[in-house]
């Protein structure tokens, strides 16, 4: 039996973020292992903005290195929702923007029975 | 390795994490999970066929970011693991599926679903990993205002 698609279309991945109010983002680390942190969601006219921790990761994403941010929602086991971006960022308006960024997307309510 | 502080985390129950593997292109991907921490480790079930199991089985090293879900509340801060993940023995999730009843964490899962999950792991097509931990530290959070920031 072939799988059920559960992914997102563009406006429910967008609808997804603009909840959130925090984000996780991972960059490679410099000894070969992913590290991450907790980044805040910020709303704002023209779409969202994370504001990141000063430190190794805010700087790599900014220089233009691959980096991966993933959001959720939990409310229940069924609604389960959750997005994974990945890409580089370029700088759109002043700021680095991963707005390019591949998505890969879930929503457990589409595989409910 | 592991301070009574962030021991005291991962021992509280079984949690929300968000868990970064490489992917052999520079860039890790990251998936949500629940974790449960036993034998010194940090545990996972995930399916065998999975392209997360691949990647782990290619690239053992690891990251796991202990954080609420997206849409709950920013905390001050966060327990970052890093560690590498082997395959382990299924019987850890089977010991701990009491916890997820009993606390609720973090969120309920239907007793469908870990009984479904509970055949999976007999049969060999979902896999558990363990995570030994070889460097943990807690994270700031920022707030809104903290000057690094990107879109998305």
């Amino acid at each position: 039996m072939a799988r059920p698609d559960l992914s997102m279309g563009a406006p429910a991945v967008e609808a997804l973020v603009a909840r959130c109010a925090t984000a996780a983002v991972a960059t490679a680390g410099a000894d070969g292992y992913p590290t991450a942190a907790l980044a805040v969601v910020v709303p704002g006219d023209g779409g969202c903005t994370l504001a990141l921790p000063d430190g190794p990761i805010a700087r790599t994403v900014a220089s233009g290195a691959p980096a991966c941010v993933v959001v959720d929602d939990w409310p229940s086991y069924h609604q389960i929702q959750g997005a994974i971006l990945r890409g580089t960022a370029r700088i759109e308006r002043g700021l680095p923007s991963l707005r390019g960024a591949t998505v890969t997307s879930f929503d457990f309510a589409k595989a409910a029975p | 390795m592991i301070t009574q502080e962030q021991r005291a985390v991962l021992e509280s129950g079984p949690q929300h994490m968000y868990l970064f593997v490489n992917a052999g292109d520079a860039a890790p991907v990251g998936y949500p999970m629940t974790a449960f921490w036993a034998d010194e480790a940090v545990h996972f079930t995930t399916y065998r066929a999975a392209r997360k199991t691949a990647r782990l089985l290619a690239d053992d090293r690891v990251c796991c970011l202990f954080a609420p879900c997206a849409t709950e509340p920013a905390p001050d801060r966060v327990l970052l693991v890093q560690g590498r993940a082997t395959l382990a023995d299924s019987d850890v999730i089977a010991s701990r599926a009491a916890d997820l009843d009993a606390t609720g964490r973090p969120l309920p899962v239907p007793p469908d679903v870990q009984a479904k999950v509970a055949r999976r792991l007999d049969a060999g097509k979902r896999v558990v990993f363990a995570v030994a931990v070889e460097d943990a530290a807690f994270v700031p959070v920022p707030t809104q205002e903290a000057t690094w920031r990107v879109r998305i």
